[in-house]
């Protein structure tokens, strides 16, 4: 995924509050789905499936302790998020630089010409 | 863990003064608003001590003005797409490079989204209350994409 992606699926699986709810309980450490669901006000299979999209979307991993398997927060959960800001700021910075630089464009242009395309701002 | 600052920079060919006055007086023709948005064809400015987002009779608050120092710099409490209790700290200096200028942005403050206390409870030790908020924070920007 890229990362405007991998983040979108970050933010769509926070979406929902059971979900959110299922990594504060894994802050604490790993745990079995059985145990996560006792602490939700919702059954087993519906916390099977918030675990699944939870997964795919990076924020949580999980690994095979015999018969059962156990849930946890991925360690590198952040990274698809902070990329996504990275990409924010460098996105908006360079729109910037690029409007500073069609403006000192501007001014080098005959007077009626700069006062035209002026009138094009909000 | 939990969201370090983000620090970005960019060099732009006009002097601090004038740098400043396109930065603010002008954001809604620069700011990739297709991309980052709440409604996506709307037009974003400077409004008295706020910064926002317009679009038909539809509005969002996006940041408020903390400190306003031309051209030297200014320091938003920025929380575009959620409301301000969820606010983040963002500072953007001006800094004279010659006949250019060096802009730097450091968004910050990530620990007081979400609830307060518990954020600062779990600072340190996990991330899901700081990413909750944050989810919110960014959730319908992103939304405009889909």
């Amino acid at each position: 995924m890229s990362n405007q992606s991998a983040a979108e699926a970050a933010f769509d699986a926070l979406g929902d509050p059971n979900r959110r709810r299922i990594l504060e309980c894994l802050r604490t450490g790993a745990r079995p789905v059985g145990e996560l669901a006792r602490e939700l006000p919702i059954g087993r299979p519906a916390v099977s499936k918030h675990l699944r999209v939870l997964e795919n979307a990076g924020l949580i991993e999980h690994s095979a302790r015999g018969t059962r398997n156990l849930y946890a927060l991925a360690p590198d959960g952040l990274q698809q998020v902070q990329a996504w800001l990275v990409g924010l700021w460098d996105t908006s910075l360079q729109s910037f630089a690029d409007f500073v630089a069609e403006q000192a464009d501007l001014q080098h242009e005959p007077p009626e010409s700069t006062s035209a395309e002026s009138r094009k701002l909000p | 863990m939990t969201i370090a600052p983000i620090r970005r920079e960019i060099l732009v060919g006009a002097p601090v003064d004038r740098t400043f006055e396109l930065f603010t007086g002008h954001i809604g023709a620069w700011w990739p608003l297709a991309t980052y948005s709440v409604f996506g064809d709307g037009t974003v400015g400077f409004e008295d001590r706020e910064v926002v987002e317009r679009s038909g009779d539809k509005s969002s608050v996006w940041a408020e003005v903390l400190e306003w120092d031309p051209p030297a710099g200014l320091r938003l409490s920025w929380h575009p797409g959620s409301d301000r209790t969820e606010a983040t700290d963002l500072r953007v200096t001006f800094t004279p490079d010659g006949d250019q200028t060096l802009v730097r942005v450091e968004h910050a403050g990530w620990e007081i989204m979400s609830d307060p206390a518990a954020a600062a409870n779990e600072y340190g030790q996990g991330w899901p209350g700081v990413l909750g908020g944050f989810a919110s924070f960014v959730g319908s920007w992103s939304a405009v994409d889909r």
